[in-house]
């Protein structure tokens, strides 16, 4: 449970607030890089409660601008993205990625006005099949891009699985991630004997928490005994937005981010990877819902374009409009919920505890260890950044970032972090238990 | 005319307020008997500004627990209702119907945490083909549900027409069933030569209004004077805290329910019984309008498609403000007085036109509104009362007092109306008073 002042601290990620200001010690991952082209229309997007348009100018430079012109206040939505630079349809002034006026025709020729106009505009960066921004204070001494493994290894390396809105604030979706309890119920499948595809199953609903602290957040191992042997599955929190849930698959390690679009709302990303196979299957987000209630499928079709509003292609059509599509039949019989992805059971129950969860009514028990962890890690850094101007952990060490997840089998009595540590460290690209694939659903 | 506090005393129905806790010693009405099924999904319900599940357990007893978890806040909507229990969908932790928790499977077995863990949950009932919850302070000892004669009486001669969400504040909803002087206007034909399916017609548009206040809230007579030299009464009663018993007929008594679902939104009721005989037609509501404009049927129109994530999601009307409640000015030039297509719609119309909370530091009422001034007053007063010294509202504790009928009747000259028609209004004889006839049509629709 937290204060009220707590809550406001964790959730509240606007300018001159102190998670919001701590935010803006990192680099964000906005968009596609397939979604902006040289000369292209400029793409609205909120980060951090700014609004603001995505472009690049002729040469590919990817740009963060203001949303409007500082002219009369025009949006720069319907202006002309053309001859490195952005032009406000209304009376024609031009803005440089950087964010200079470089013309403004409708002024007297010796007027040197323009010269000394400015407009917001942040550090971008591509990284990753990803473009970034980077919204601190210091433009000009940005640190690098976090060094993900899914940036540094070949493109076909890699998959981009999912990306949708999600209309809650983005801490009670990070803690979804870093709750290892609600697997085997949320998404759980009804018999344990019918086919994974309907859900995971396994028979420990409880499990042992080994929470160790990193240099770039948190790290868990969930222990569940077997006989003879003990099932572990290994998650890392990354600050600030970062979930790495337990790899499986022989070594395609998984990434969830929750962008902070402002308290309301949330960009989700998920991504995986594999540090030395090319990947099957499509990289880029695939839309289509299983034919038969109950299967588990991706985050489903998006609704048509939502002109005028922030991220216009992102809106899931599996949401709580739809009740996300939970069908009573596949309820009954098949799956925990009825609702047919893994992403959509856990939007419905993140999304429902209101758009932004009130922590003064939660009773938390000890399967809640990690998010409380993460929670003071959070506020704590983001206090120190506040009061004494302390770098939030890994804002100023992008190779921190360069970490994986796992499930494994080990033999009673291991010492996990010892046998897992190589591949957790990505120090070897061979997955430490590959027998273990599959065991979350098996 | 109220000032703003006693307006707001009026209208605001949340825990806490005078008027939410007013409230809150009754039983409250809030779905249909066959809506929520043993082990079937749970109902998302909001009564007096709170958010509820309405379930009901494996052995059909109907439950209202609190919407969300309070584990992590998620909502047990996506829960899974089996073996006498709501578990919710997130780790699984498991409520009985009384609140109290039982199963905590993602704890160790050790943990005694579930033990100390209670959820919010309220007393359900089932009465009259509705389920009805208590939300009072004293859940181990609730009163009766009140005795409407409609619970009472074999369910064929009862017949639930009407149900949709008002969006406006309850009081301005049960105003208008109390309100005499609007029938002949909103509710009326144009000719008074045309058929009584436009609407209704009585030359005599103002009335004097006889009012008696009762235990049980009020009951007043509409006298119009005929040509014979006899009175034509219309008969209504206002029960706490919110029924409206408008004059019925040998045809079957009505009820109109506003249930407060939160101070901007109210659940209508409505409902007929007769006695003795069965009541004709379906006995649930049906979503036709009639063919030909203008003409007006009994129920409340068509309801939209189920409108999923918001609370009452089946009983939103399709006939609203978005549709200029299906206005058709052609019927409006030629047959009646507003093209609305049925009764109910029309009220609404000007009722939820008042705005969400109606601004009663603006009004202006006439002799014709004595009654509205007088049920409000006995509102407030009831309200403070129980705010003040603790005093139980009128028929909270006595559910017996709800066993009532109104009635439209002709009264001979010089004869005392209440005595005339006691007898009807009290139920102690299931003889109807001389009416007009068994359609209940006033002489002036002739």
């Amino acid at each position: 449970m937290l204060t009220k002042e707590e809550n406001e601290l964790l959730s509240q990620v606007g300018a001159g607030t102190p998670m919001g200001e701590m935010m803006r010690q990192y680099w964000m991952p906005v968009i596609y890089d397939w979604e902006l082209e040289p000369d292209g229309q400029p793409q609205r997007v909120r980060v951090l409660g700014e609004d603001l348009l995505a472009w690049r100018n002729t040469s590919g430079k990817p740009a963060f601008t203001q949303e409007r012109c500082p002219h009369r206040g025009a949006g720069f939505f319907f202006g002309r993205n053309e001859e490195d630079g952005l032009r406000c349809a209304y009376h024609g002034w031009k803005f440089d990625v950087g964010g200079n006026c470089v013309d403004m025709p409708n002024e007297p020729s010796r007027s040197n006005f323009k010269n000394k106009l400015k407009i917001t505009s942040y550090k971008a960066a591509d990284f990753g099949g990803i473009v970034w921004v980077y919204m601190g204070v210091d433009q000009e001494n940005a640190p690098d891009v976090p060094q993900f493994e899914w940036g540094l290894v070949p493109e076909e390396q890699r998959g981009h699985t999912h990306k949708f809105i999600e209309k809650c604030n983005w801490m009670q979706l990070l803690e979804g991630e870093l709750d290892s309890t609600h697997v085997y119920f949320l998404h759980g499948r009804l018999n344990k004997e019918d086919s994974p595809k309907y859900g995971l199953y396994h028979p420990g609903q409880t499990a042992k928490f080994h929470i160790i602290n990193k240099d770039y957040g948190m790290m868990y191992g969930a222990q569940r005994e077997e006989e003879g042997s003990e099932y572990w599955r290994v998650a890392h929190f990354l600050y600030p937005i970062y979930g790495m849930f337990p790899a499986v698959n022989e070594g395609i390690v998984p990434l969830s981010i929750y962008m902070p679009i402002d308290d309301e709302h949330t960009l989700h990303f998920g991504l995986r990877w594999h540090p030395n196979k090319a990947l099957e299957g499509s990289r880029r987000p695939r839309f289509e819902l299983p034919e038969e209630p109950g299967v588990l499928g991706g985050p489903g079709p998006m609704k048509p374009e939502q002109k005028g509003k922030f991220y216009a292609n992102w809106w899931p059509e599996v949401n709580s409009e739809t009740d996300f599509h939970m069908d009573l039949g596949a309820k009954k019989t098949k799956s925990f919920t009825g609702i047919p992805g893994v992403r959509q059971q856990d939007a419905a129950l993140e999304w429902s505890m209101g758009a932004i969860m009130d922590r003064t009514k939660e009773h938390l028990g000890t399967a809640d260890a990690a998010i409380i962890k993460t929670r003071r890690r959070l506020i704590a850094a983001a206090r120190e950044f506040a009061e004494i101007g302390t770098p939030p952990p890994g804002s100023q060490n992008p190779e921190w970032y360069t970490v994986r997840s796992c499930e494994a089998v080990l033999p009673a009595g291991a010492d996990w972090q010892k046998d897992l540590g190589p591949w957790l460290e990505a120090r070897t690209p061979d997955y430490p238990d590959p027998l273990a694939t599959g065991r979350s659903a098996a | 005319m109220l000032t703003k506090e006693e307006n707001e005393l009026l209208s605001r129905v949340s825990a806490g307020s005078p008027m939410g806790e007013l409230m809150r010693r009754y039983w409250i009405p809030v779905n249909y008997s066959w809506e929520a099924e043993p082990d079937g999904q749970p109902i998302r319900v909001r009564i007096l500004g709170e958010d509820l599940l309405a379930w009901r357990d494996t052995n059909g007893t109907p439950a209202f627990t609190q919407e969300r978890c309070p584990h992590r806040g998620a909502g047990f909507y996506f829960g899974r209702n089996q073996e006498h229990g709501l578990r919710c969908a997130y780790h699984g932790w498991k409520f009985d119907v009384d609140g109290n928790c039982v199963d905590m499977p993602n704890e160790p077995a050790t943990s005694n945490f579930k033990n100390k863990l209670k959820i919010t949950s309220y007393k359900g009932t089932d009465f009259g083909g509705i389920t009805w919850a208590y939300m009072g302070p004293d859940q181990e000892n609730p009163p009766g549900v009140p005795q409407f004669e409609w619970g009472l009486v074999p369910k064929e001669q009862r017949r639930h027409n009407r149900r949709f969400i008002y969006q406006c504040n309850w009081m301005q909803g049960l105003e208008g069933e109390l309100d005499s002087t609007h029938l002949f206007f909103l509710h009326s034909r144009l000719n008074p030569d045309d058929d009584p399916k436009y609407g209704s017609y009585h030359p005599e548009h103002a009335a004097s209004l006889h009012m008696q206040k009762t235990d049980y809230g009020l009951l007043y007579g509409a006298e119009r004077p005929e040509s014979d030299g006899s009175s034509y009464w219309r008969t209504t009663h206002f029960l706490f805290p919110f029924y409206g018993m408008f004059p019925g007929s040998d045809n079957g008594v009505p009820l109109s329910i506003y249930v407060p679902i939160d101070d901007e939104y109210t659940m209508h009721f409505g409902l007929q019984w007769h006695p003795t005989k069965p009541v004709k037609g379906s006995k649930w509501p049906i979503p036709d309008l009639a063919d030909e404009p203008g003409v007006l049927v009994d129920g409340a129109g068509p309801l939209k498609p189920e409108q999923k994530g918001t609370f009452f999601a089946n009983w939103w009307s399709e006939v609203s403000p978005e549709t200029d409640f299906h206005m058709n000015l052609e019927a409006k030039k030629t047959r009646n007085f507003t093209g609305i297509p049925t009764v109910r719609q029309q009220d609404a119309a000007l009722e939820w036109s008042m705005g969400p909370i109606m601004d009663r530091t603006k009004e202006h009422l006439g002799t014709a509104d004595a009654v509205i001034i007088r049920a409000r007053r006995q509102i407030l007063a009831a309200a403070r009362a129980l705010a003040e010294d603790g005093t139980p509202p009128p028929g909270s504790e006595q559910p017996e007092l709800y066993k009532v009928r109104s009635c439209t009747s002709f009264v001979a000259p010089g004869v005392n109306w209440q005595e005339a028609l006691g007898d009807w209004h009290y139920a102690r004889s299931t003889e109807y008073p001389v009416g007009p006839d068994s359609q209940g049509v006033p002489r002036g629709n002739r």
